[in-house]
């Protein structure tokens, strides 16, 4: 069945009758193309993908596991098995979501790993780190407008921030990351968890009201 | 609006996720209730906390690993790679790949087969002498001592294949099974060992003394012409026995020690020899340590149908042996070192131990010969030995050294007793040495021959 041609030039639209809602819109995944290229193992179109998620990936995979090294593994992890397992991908999802979905799985299994194995995660992020190329200096946001005495403050912050993260629940934990540090949306939140809209909403309210508490504590 | 309703949905509120209305009646509610107000700014602040994280950075080089990881293949795709691979083949293909899988599956299972099978045919090949050993009571008496247990092996080891393929086993079994209403003279091939056993000699004749003694003389000449070896060669085999199987009875082995002690006694009455004189010169005592068994090489007034049935004792029969000469003091038994733990260890619960282990012994080197023109010389080898220190591993029949006959008996003489034992026999006989003393123990066989 063809649909009407509404991008033909001079073609017009089909008019809608009043009262009858209009077709959901079908959402487009800006990676699509990017995808198919990869699904015929293109290697370069699989590093086009990992250089536009890396960050991302890299990042939350560190506010969970708060260890460099351990991110960085999982990071790879995740995008050598999006390669291997990328015609998995039906694309009745967007892309990012699957993504975000495969790290969330990952830092999961490799958080109870390291549980197993008695591993105490703890990564501070004022230490800097050391790298083929030297020492490295840690991604801060460092505002120049900001005096020293402002950004050892805006540190400190992180750092407490950071420590009560650490302590939430891993489904707690998870799902602030994605609301405020990744800025999805509970629907998307919500295909990530294979969570209900509701479910999402009750645990960040509850991961929010959490962290509110610790940093109570710690101020106080 | 309560503050139950108002704190629950704060975070939503924040997130603007609230309708119109209902957002509302928040900002109404938080900007009468202060706890509300201070819950819903801390709120804020946790939110704006988590929103200026600053974004981690992988390293320069991450896309690069990333790439080569994932070009990376695991075994396990490597491995199904293959297999698929398979699967695209044409029928024929197929079919050859199969027969040369199978064929390599056959040629592994065969050579594990066959090493298996290596270890069973020893077995079997051992088999017969195991089993012919329980057939003799004398044969299945001497685990050799501990502590010369690798070097009795290692010479039974050469004596075994020399036994095995000298004569088959099952025959000889046959020969021994027709010869035992007959036979309680046995004798064996020096080369052949103790696992074998030949017809027995006709009984001697008194009427015929002149063929008694040929055939003794004859029978000396074929144990003269054995390896000096072979004495410890048995020894090494008993010791290829398992402890269990060489220590345990037969178990349709009847004791008979008071018709054993008899014969003991009356081959003591009978021969005026010394006791020592009782062990065998012929192949079964020169290739088994053992005590050597009056009854198995025809102790004197011993008669053939008797020694017949001594030969069909087994084990139980070994212990009434033990027992007896023990009784009638016939130190052959107890003076071997490697019968003396045998002995100990088949008799019975409650028999007296009969001597302790001694030192490990070496096949000596030398060739010795006693000339002499009595009819007593293995006595008198017997009783120089035993004044020199050393100890009689196996006398001559007394049957023979009556005769008159060439014999031979085995002696274990420590290291530095030689000279005292000549000096021993000076004046009696000509004793004739070829070789050096050894520096050690030494077993050696004497060949007493009769002028």
């Amino acid at each position: 069945m063809s649909r009407p041609d509404v991008d033909k030039p001079g073609a017009t639209p089909p008019t809608v009758p009043p009262g009858i809602p209009p077709p959901p819109v079908e959402r487009v995944d800006p990676d699509r193309d990017l995808i198919d290229r990869v699904k015929k193992k293109q290697i370069g179109a699989f590093e086009q993908l990992v250089r536009k998620y890396q960050d991302r990936v890299y990042n939350l995979s560190f506010r969970f596991l708060r260890e460099r090294e351990i991110a960085e593994e999982v990071a790879q992890d995740v995008f050598v098995s999006i390669y291997k397992h990328i015609d998995g991908f039906k694309g009745e999802a967007k892309f990012s979501t699957w993504l975000f979905r495969v790290v969330a799985n990952h830092c999961h299994n490799k958080s109870k790993y390291l549980r197993r194995r008695r591993h105490k995660l703890q990564d501070s992020i004022d230490v800097p780190i050391e790298t083929e190329d030297g020492e490295r200096k840690r991604e801060l946001a460092d505002d120049p407008s900001l005096s020293p005495e402002e950004l050892s403050t805006r540190r400190n912050m992180n750092e407490a921030i950071q420590d009560a993260i650490s302590h939430l629940d891993e489904d707690h934990r998870v799902i602030v990351l994605l609301r405020d540090v990744e800025d999805l949306s509970y629907e998307e939140i919500g295909e990530i968890l294979g969570l209900p809209e509701g479910t999402v909403k009750s645990r960040l309210h509850r991961a929010r009201n959490e962290l509110r508490e610790r940093l109570s504590k710690t101020h106080e | 609006m309560t503050c139950f309703i108002a704190k629950n949905l704060l975070s939503e509120f924040l997130d603007d996720a609230l309708d119109p209305a209902r957002a509302r009646e928040i900002e109404d509610h938080v900007a009468g209730c202060a706890a509300c107000s201070k819950e819903l700014a801390e709120l804020r602040r946790v939110q704006q906390m988590l929103r200026g994280l600053p974004i981690q950075r992988v390293p320069a080089d991450f896309v690069a690993r990333v790439t080569a990881k994932a070009q990376q293949k695991s075994f396990f795709e490597r491995a199904s790679g293959a297999v698929s691979v398979l699967w695209t083949l044409p029928p024929p293909a197929k079919a050859g790949v199969a027969f040369a899988a199978s064929l390599v599956l056959v040629i592994t299972v065969w050579f594990n087969n066959q090493e298996h099978r290596g270890a069973w045919d020893l077995g079997a090949a051992r088999g017969p002498a195991v089993a012919k050993l329980d057939d003799s009571p004398a044969r299945i008496s001497a685990p050799p001592a501990e502590a010369d247990a690798d070097l009795v092996r290692a010479e039974a080891a050469k004596e075994l294949a020399a036994a095995n393929v000298a004569t088959p086993a099952p025959e000889i079994r046959r020969d021994a099974a027709k010869d035992e209403k007959t036979a309680g003279f046995a004798t064996g091939h020096a080369a052949g060992g103790g696992l074998l056993r030949e017809a027995p000699p006709p009984p001697p004749s008194l009427e015929n003394k002149e063929a008694k003694k040929k055939e003794a003389e004859s029978q000396t000449r074929a144990i003269a012409a054995a390896p000096v070896a072979s004495p410890v060669a048995s020894p090494g085999l008993y010791a290829s026995i398992p402890a269990t199987a060489a220590r345990t009875p037969a178990p349709t082995a009847k004791p008979q020690p008071i018709r054993v002690a008899k014969a003991a006694e009356k081959r003591d009455s009978e021969e005026s020899l010394p006791t020592t004189m009782s062990g065998a010169p012929d192949a079964v005592a020169m290739t088994e340590p053992s005590y050597a068994p009056a009854d198995d090489w025809g102790g004197a007034g011993v008669d053939g149908s008797e020694r017949g049935k001594a030969d069909k004792s087994s084990a139980g029969a070994r212990k009434g042996r033990a027992q007896g000469e023990i009784a009638t003091g016939d130190v052959a038994v107890s003076e071997s070192p490697v019968s003396a733990e045998g002995a100990g260890s088949s008799a019975a619960p409650g028999a007296a131990p009969v001597a302790q282990a001694k030192a490990p012994v070496a096949a000596g080197p030398l060739a010795v010969r006693y000339l002499t023109e009595s009819g007593t010389g293995p006595a008198e080898i017997v009783a120089a030995a035993r004044a020199a220190g050393g100890t009689v591993v196996s006398g001559a029949p007394p049957s023979l050294a009556k005769s008159g006959a060439s014999t031979v008996v085995i002696l274990d003489m420590p290291a530095g007793s030689w000279t005292a034992f000549a000096e021993k026999l000076a004046g009696k006989g000509d004793l004739e040495i070829q070789g050096e003393a050894p520096a050690r123990r030494t077993r050696v066989r004497i060949e007493v021959v009769k002028r």
